[in-house]
């Protein structure tokens, strides 16, 4: 099974954008060689690597970072103070559902959503959230691979969306998988069309107890594997899920 | 010049189709050979045009219709009861302005939108032609030459509003607007969007020229033969201009939906559909 080790991002300046999610984030960092780490000093969220790395230009990313925060206005105004900036603010409403978005970009224009649920009491990483073609599929690959069960979607939710008139394919448009010890961040699919840049600004880093058979079960679940590259301490496989998305198996 | 001739749409059944645009536009619809046409009776809006054809699956459409309303909740409920569905209501803002809009799918599942902002008169019509493209500023400029439409100014305070508030530079050039000088309808939109790139269009766009004898396009389409064979050439030279342009971006984007193969099995489509038109012209015409 795999098990998510950083969300890691191609930077033109690291130690630059690294500052902003740290400070956003509450996360401490640290260089590593020409990298930067930024990990959560109460070891309960995701790690960020940032990289001195080439990557394509792109509208919208693949996949993106939902952040919760205590209060959306206020976060806000503090990722313009770090340098970030704004795209929109989205709400929308299926009849008695309802939920707002905000839109920002970090420093090196990587998109990613604030939201403020009830009970939230610091900012933290909620999902990392797949723009696809195929939720459902694309959703029931990475619980395979992540080893996490594959829950079918409240009926209660569909329900309400076919009570104000929403029709296939749109009821079927997004899907969810977590951990049930309910380790974060969940990974969540919605039906969107993105930009398949040829360098992702952002993947998942994946460590595994035995690379050489993880990489054989992923395949046979539908991964294609890119290379494998030796590291000065690490052996990784690069692969890409169903839909194309790059990911690291370390 | 161009002259928009009429919204065309691909379906499995041309008659449903035309029947819930005819209603929901307040158009009157009538068949066509085949094909059927919804025409306003008013003479103002935007022919449609329904051809049985294939169309790939899509699951946003690259171009799509806004259609302006007195009342969107209460049209919300009288297009679910024309055989539409609903997908969301969107409300998007940045510091102290706010949009509402509503997405719905006609009976085939093509999306479009529902508004009304302020000033909308009492009937409903297309207020635009909105496409989603990867790059606003460019396309729209290529479509206002083609149409000899004036871009649409943006107020310089309205965008220092949307900077002082923190929006990002690129966001700014995600918009670009045209319309007919004095205020026609329907606006061509372009919004800077990612979306499918089908090999068979749910929807087109067919035009007229009136560039040998100044006389209004469509008129001169229905009329004679060979001034529709003009009309096939003018679409398909567009097709094959729109090919270059989306060549090119599909040079740039090399991994992108919008590979080689797709462009050239568009452009034969594209001439298969401008055929399909011309046949369709003459049905109409006789």
């Amino acid at each position: 099974m795999l098990q998510l080790q950083h969300v890691t991002f191609s930077c033109d300046d690291p130690g630059r954008v690294s500052e902003f999610w740290a400070a956003l984030l509450g996360y401490e960092r640290a260089a590593a060689g020409s990298s930067w780490l930024a990990t959560d000093p109460r070891g309960e969220d995701v790690t960020l690597l940032f990289n001195k790395l080439a990557k394509s230009a792109t509208i919208e990313v693949p996949i993106h970072l939902d952040l919760n925060v205590p209060d959306r206005e206020a976060a806000l105004d503090r990722v313009l103070q770090l340098g970030g900036s704004l795209v929109v603010t989205k709400s929308f409403e299926i009849g008695e559902l309802g939920d707002s978005t905000t839109i920002m970009r970090d420093p090196e224009g990587n998109g990613f959503c604030l939201e403020d649920p009830p009970n939230t009491d610091r900012p933290h990483i909620w999902n990392v959230t797949f723009a696809c073609a195929d939720p459902r599929e694309l959703g029931r690959f990475w619980a395979l691979a992540l080893g996490w069960p594959d829950e079918e979607i409240d009926e209660s939710i569909f329900q309400i969306f076919r009570a104000a008139g929403v029709g296939e394919p749109d009821i079927s448009g997004f899907h969810v998988v977590k951990a049930p010890d309910g380790t974060r961040p969940r990974f969540y699919f919605h039906r969107r069309e993105k930009s398949r840049p040829e360098s992702y600004p952002m993947h998942l880093d994946f460590a595994t107890d035995d690379r050489e058979t993880e990489v054989e079960r992923l395949v046979q679940a539908g991964a294609s594997v890119v290379e494998t590259k030796q590291g000065t301490n690490l052996t990784f496989t690069i692969l890409r899920d169903p839909e194309g998305n790059p990911f690291c198996v370390g | 010049m161009l002259r928009l001739l009429s919204i065309t749409f691909s379906c499995s059944d041309p008659e449903r189709l035309a029947g819930f645009w005819g209603a929901l536009l307040d158009y009157k619809a009538a068949p066509a050979g085949d094909s059927w046409i919804a025409t306003d009776p008013r003479g103002e809006g935007t022919r449609l045009l329904f051809n049985r054809m294939e169309k790939s699956e899509t699951i946003e459409v690259p171009i799509h219709v806004d259609v302006n309303v007195p009342d969107r909740e209460a049209e919300l409920n009288r297009i679910l009861q024309l055989g539409g569905q609903f997908v969301e209501t969107r409300s998007d803002s940045i510091g102290s302005f706010s949009e509402t809009w509503t997405v719905m799918r006609d009976p085939e599942g093509n999306g479009f939108c529902i508004q009304s902002p302020p000033k909308t008169p009492p009937h409903r019509y297309i207020g635009n032609v909105t496409f989603s493209c990867a790059e606003p500023r460019q396309l729209g400029a290529f479509w206002a030459k083609a149409l000899g439409w004036p871009e649409e100014e943006t107020d310089e305070g309205f965008l220092q509003q949307l900077r002082d508030a923190g929006v990002d530079e690129r966001e700014l050039s995600g918009v670009y607007a045209t319309r007919p000088p004095g205020g026609g309808r329907p606006r061509f939109l372009f919004q800077r969007r990612e979306r499918s790139r089908p090999a068979s269009y749910p929807i087109h766009l067919d035009f007229g020229t009136s560039l040998r004898t100044g006389q209004p396009a469509a008129e001169m389409a229905l009329r004679a033969f060979p001034a529709t064979l003009q009309l096939a050439f003018v679409t398909m030279l567009l097709a094959v201009v729109g090919a270059v342009v989306i060549g090119c971006w599909a040079a740039y984007r090399p991994n992108s939906l919008a590979d080689p193969y797709r462009i050239t099995g568009r452009i034969i489509q594209t001439i298969e559909s401008v055929t399909a038109q011309a046949l369709i012209e003459d049905a109409f015409a006789a």
